[in-house]
């Protein structure tokens, strides 16, 4: 019985991206701690290579410890012959609607984009969503061929059709950072043009602190300050040699 | 996934996932977006860093194909993948 997952590799979207280290996670902690171990286990292993086990701290990426966890589900559901949506209890709905998700704004003209969405929507998709990837450092210093972008997709998609604009960042500090930067401008240059058609209603005045917040100011769909990183989303107040054993501590 | 889920729908709140890529991943990101009650969101789908359908196709199977801009989940066991083994070879570095 096998269960399959897809580990990062080599991507020529994403340069310096390689299987290397996966393969060093893989070999170093991943296959000594798991093999021998029941794989129904999910959530156990999910916890031990996230967080840790016993005084051990292991703490690997997500984009590492989701590999298996996908793998394992995978093979979860093959054992019994059934579907993973039954095993995580029964599914609400089998037929899911999509949105056309295309990225690598800050590298593309308008009219390059709308070429992306247009390889969507002829496919029949009826939502969609465009992606700055933006960097924490913000490599994109044009927030006026953003909203251009914006205009030019939402302009060619029918009133009614879904359109996203996500600010994708990769900054981890709570601190004011240049994603909130980015945002601000991005937020000021569509304020500036408002049309009457309404393609966008956002507010001049930009939180800068909270994208939550931001997102509420603006009618269109706004995402942004999304991260990879567990120590963001688990609370790290623990030191690290917090889980070992209290005559190991130092 | 599936604790972020648990709490919006015990707070009832919309969640809507981040899957930006198709194919395995994609497929379990769907399954698990599935078993939630109150998703009234479209669920993301990209091939920008999983390469085009066809070649998913051919790895995979119809089942990660989307039907204008719908994608159907299968009672086939697991993540409902049909891997072709002989491409997986192919591919092997």
């Amino acid at each position: 019985m096998e269960g399959w997952a897809e580990a990062p590799g080599f991507n020529p979207v994403v340069p310096g991206c390689n299987g290397a280290v996966f393969a060093a996670y893989l070999d170093t902690i991943i296959k000594p701690t798991l093999v021998g171990e029941n794989p129904r286990q999910i959530d156990r292993h999910w916890e031990t290579l996230a967080t840790g086990k016993e005084d051990r701290l292991y703490m690997l990426p997500a984009n590492v410890v989701g590999v298996i966890d996908v793998a394992l589900w995978d093979l979860f559901g093959k054992e019994p012959g059934q579907p993973v949506y039954t095993l995580m209890g029964g599914a609400a709905r089998t037929t899911i609607p999509l949105y056309w998700s295309t990225g690598s704004g800050w590298n593309l003209s308008p009219e390059e984009m709308l070429d992306a969405v247009r390889a969507g929507h002829s496919m029949g998709f009826q939502a969609f969503k465009i992606r700055m990837d933006w960097k924490g450092w913000r490599q994109d210093a044009n927030p006026e061929k953003d909203y251009q972008m914006f205009k030019l997709v939402r302009e060619f998609l029918a009133d009614g059709q879904y359109l996203g604009f996500n600010a994708t960042t990769a900054t981890r500090s709570r601190r004011p950072s240049s994603r909130d930067a980015g945002l601000k401008n991005w937020a000021s240059t569509i304020s500036r043009s408002q049309s009457p058609t309404g393609i966008c209603r956002a507010s001049s005045r930009w939180p800068t602190r909270s994208t939550w917040r931001s997102r509420r100011a603006s009618r269109t769909p706004t995402a942004g300050g999304s991260t990879n990183w567990f120590y963001s989303v688990i609370p790290t107040s623990s030191s690290p040699t917090s889980s070992a054993p209290a005559g190991r501590r130092k | 996934m599936k604790r972020i889920y648990d709490l919006a729908t015990t707070w009832d709140k919309p969640v809507m996932p981040h899957s930006p890529q198709a194919g395995i991943t994609s497929m379990a990101s769907l399954h698990a977006y599935a078993t939630v009650q109150n998703a009234v969101h479209p669920h993301e789908f990209s091939t920008e860093f999983s390469g085009p359908l066809d070649e998913l196709v051919e790895l995979y199977g119809e089942g990660v194909l989307p039907v204008k801009g719908n994608m159907h989940l299968s009672d086939r066991p697991g993540l409902g993948i049909e891997l072709n083994e002989t491409v997986v070879a192919s591919l092997t570095v």
